[in-house]
């Protein structure tokens, strides 16, 4: 049996364990037998045929998958497949599916060995009588349960919690009782933690999950039973994580998201990691299934290029050592930045004070010491932060989906589904530029911050990577070719270096009122003032230089920042709302802004595509071209040009 | 272009009275605590929000235009900052008329066009009468529905 490097070898015996007496035999058999079926059938299979891969380009991929050792799936929905013993996705190698499948089939491999709703072998992997993965839309699997170490691992995570409590309570209680308190101490232990063994076993036994012809199904409760049924083309996107110990042991936990809404996510806590991956996959090509079947496209199924094939991986981004390095260095989060400055203020201002003017050290030097050590603190956490969050970072595009993988404390296997990517970001600040990086962001709809998870409001395709490198990886996701952007008119220059003076006028008004009357060391404030007062032009060239759009066939791009530069991407057809906007200043100029406004998430990282201070009558134009754009590609995917399942995605020709 | 009806300048002149004379109560509140000045801060105060109140309620009907157009709807409203919006009818995926309390008690109504984008989620247009404000829901969901995305995402 061969199994992927990183897991332990466990299970075979307790699967047994659980396994029906016979059972064994029977889906060995079959296995045996299905195998030169499943190999004769599928064209482009080449499991049990030592060779993992399908020939794509990008340098390094072939090894690299060799070394994930995800076996590829034939992407065709081959109807009239019946349904084998299912070989095993992760972890297959040279012995493709004989070995890797080895696990799957906990239980009855087939629907013909009837039983179950009772679950044999919950190994997560088990359980699924729809052996092969490229066997997509032919109906009902058996229902599966969580990995059976969840049991222990789940019990140990609410144990860790019980624990403290339990402990307050004793020293509470212990006096009240008086003598015979280690005694009923020892009963309470006894019972909590036979409590906690009792409900996590029912949970398991009681937790089933099932993909079915239509739906994926889960069941689950202790005491109030929840049965939720998840429709294919509603999925959004199926991600692994998996922290240290969980990775220790094998297991990870699933996270089925929606685009409708929180509610509909489904957890599973937890499956082995084969099963995860497999569930990833077989939810992909369900969903892709689903969505051709109410999509506009008639292309046959089975049709060469009529849809992206599933089966192969392409590689797109691998993080090196070196960018991860570099990515180390140049990122600094803004909020970590204020968090801590925040933090200062307000927990040590008599402090600051007295170190102001207690210390013997020029006060200048002083606040500059402090500026530079809260600066370099928070570029040492986000640049830690950063380094974690993209370790080992894999990037692929497998079918009609892009699939990750990073972390290295916490292990993420995500994916992004292509054709709901509404807005492509790419983020080069002052660090990154000077060193010639950049990053690209994703945003889709259904990852908003508000429903779900809110972490993550847009994921992150490039961690980092070379300037030429990252724009070519966006190009390949939306093909939006060389764009040269239009700056704002020069009379905005003369506006920011209004708006700068005023600040600062406004703060040296303030120093000055503070100086006269509170205290006079508050003078000390004006030569620094005054000082950017000087650069203010300067900083609103910079400003301005920074600030951009452009309008094309197919896509609307905005770029602005000087410090943080972002250009984001907008695919004409995923245009929502538009609106110009101008306050009363821009009126005054003669300006207007111009924003774009999509399904994604990026409203709560400020981050709509924008484009600032167009002249008036440019901005009504633009907002009148958007708008255009988006009748235009909509009427032309109408007339069935290039259109993918579903509908929404244009193949820009 | 399509204005609002008259009489929503007298319920956000309304809103902006009750606004206010709550500022009022509650710096009347702090001056009587804390700062002692006299009746006159609160009253000043107050006077001072309604006569801003009133003025912004009238700039603000003034500059609430709509239109529907060909392909969208349109939209010009706001005094500081102002906006003007597109709606593409493809984008629209629902439109509600509904009416609060203080609209009902003017015989006014809303309608309000629902997308799927984030910052432009729902876009209200207030002050249309109760029947014009069906009209106007119906009107939209037409050309919505005749405008027909395969997928409003």
């Amino acid at each position: 049996m061969i199994r992927h490097p990183l897991l332990p070898v466990v299970d075979r015996p307790r699967q047994r364990e659980l396994d029906r007496p016979g059972l064994d035999q029977g889906q060995r058999t079959r296995r045996s037998a299905g195998k030169p079926e499943r190999s004769a059938s599928q064209s482009r299979s080449t499991q049990g045929s030592g060779v993992t891969s399908h020939p794509t380009d990008g340098g390094n991929d072939s090894a690299a998958r060799a070394r994930r050792g995800h076996a590829s799936e034939p992407s065709a929905i081959e109807a009239g497949e019946t349904r084998t013993g299912g070989p095993e996705v992760a972890g297959s190698d040279a012995t493709g599916a004989a070995g890797a499948g080895g696990d799957v089939d906990g239980s009855d491999g087939d629907g013909g060995n009837g039983d179950d709703s009772e679950i044999a072998g919950g190994n997560g992997d088990g359980g699924d009588g729809d052996g092969v993965p490229g066997d997509v839309g032919s109906g009902d699997d058996e229902p599966s349960r969580l990995h059976p170490i969840s049991i222990p691992y789940r019990i140990a995570q609410s144990g860790l919690r019980v624990v403290p409590i339990l402990i307050v309570v004793g020293f509470v209680g212990a006096p009240m009782v008086g003598s015979i308190a280690p005694v009923v101490g020892v009963v309470v232990g006894l019972l909590a933690i036979g409590g906690l063994i009792a409900w996590h076993v029912v949970y398991w036994q009681r937790f089933s999950y099932q993909l079915t012809s239509d739906t994926f199904d889960i069941r689950s409760g202790v005491i109030s039973r929840r049965h939720r049924e998840i429709p294919y083309r509603r999925v959004q996107n199926v991600d692994i994580s998996r922290d240290l110990l969980q990775r220790l042991v094998g297991i990870a936990q699933v996270n089925v998201e929606t685009a409708g809404g929180s509610e509909t996510e489904a957890v599973l806590r937890y499956v082995g990691y084969a099963e995860a991956k497999r569930l990833q996959d077989r939810l992909q090509l369900r969903k892709q299934a689903a969505q051709a079947d109410r999509g506009v496209n008639v292309t046959e199924p089975g049709e060469e290029g009529s849809r992206p094939d599933a089966s192969e991986e392409e590689l797109l981004y691998a993080i090196t050592p070196h960018d991860l390095l570099v990515l180390g260095v140049a990122s600094v989060d803004l909020r970590v930045l204020s968090a801590i400055g925040l933090l200062l203020s307000v927990a040590s201002p008599p402090f600051l004070v007295r170190l102001l003017t207690e210390v013997p050290i020029n006060p200048y030097v002083l606040v500059g010491l402090l500026l530079a050590a809260i600066v370099l603190v928070s570029a040492i956490v986000s640049g830690a932060r950063a380094i974690v969050n993209a370790f080992d970072f894999r990037l692929v595009r497998r079918g009609d989906e892009l699939r990750y993988e990073r972390g290295l404390l916490q292990r993420y296997d995500g994916s992004i589904p292509i054709d709901k990517v509404q807005t492509l970001a790419l983020r080069e600040n002052v660090l990154k530029r000077a060193l010639g990086y950049s990053s690209l962001a994703i945003e889709t709809a259904g990852y908003a911050p508000g429903r779900g998870d809110a972490n993550i409001g847009s994921e992150a395709a490039v961690p980092i990577a070379k300037r030429e490198r990252t724009w070519s990886i966006a190009r390949e996701l939306e093909p939006f070719g060389e764009v040269s952007l239009t700056k704002p008119p020069k009379r905005a220059r003369i506006r920011y270096t209004v708006r700068y003076l005023l600040l600062l006028g406004a703060a040296i008004g303030i120093v000055l009122v503070v100086g006269t009357y509170i205290d006079d060391r508050a003078y000390l404030a004006l030569p620094a003032l005054g000082g950017l007062a000087l650069l203010s032009p300067l900083a609103a060239h910079l400003k301005w230089r920074s600030r951009g759009y452009h309008v094309g066939r197919d896509y609307v791009v905005t770029r602005a920042g000087f410090w943080q530069r972002v250009t984001r991407i907008v695919p004409a057809y995923r245009v929502q709302t538009v609106f110009e906007t101008a306050t009363v200043f821009q009126r005054r100029w003669r300006l207007a802004s111009v924003t774009v406004d999509t399904a994604g998430s990026g409203s709560l990282i400020g981050g709509d595509a924008t484009a600032y201070d167009l002249d008036s009558e440019e901005a009504h134009e633009t907002r009148e071209a958007v708008a255009e754009r988006l009748r235009a590609t909509l009427r032309s995917a109408g007339e069935g040009l290039s259109v993918e399942p579903g509908g929404d995605r244009i193949v820009d020709d | 272009m399509e204005r609002l009806h008259p009489r929503i300048r007298l319920v956000w002149i309304i809103s902006a009275a009750v606004f206010s004379l709550v500022l009022g109560v509650l710096v009347a509140v702090l001056d009587r605590f804390l700062l002692g000045i006299g009746p006159v801060l609160p009253l000043a105060i107050a006077l001072g929000a309604l006569v801003i109140g009133v003025v912004y309620s009238l700039l603000r009907y003034r500059v609430w235009r709509y239109e529907v157009r060909p392909d969208e709807l349109y939209l010009e409203r706001g005094v500081l900052t102002r906006v003007k919006t597109l709606v593409p009818f493809v984008r629209i995926q629902h439109v509600d008329a509904r009416r609060n309390p203080v609209e009902r008690a003017f015989g006014l109504a809303s309608t309000v066009v629902y997308t799927a984008g984030t910052r432009g989620a729902d876009v209200t247009i207030p002050g249309l009468t109760a029947p014009g404000s069906e009209d106007l829901q119906r009107r939209l969901k037409e050309l919505a529905a005749e405008a027909e995305g395969d997928d409003a995402v």
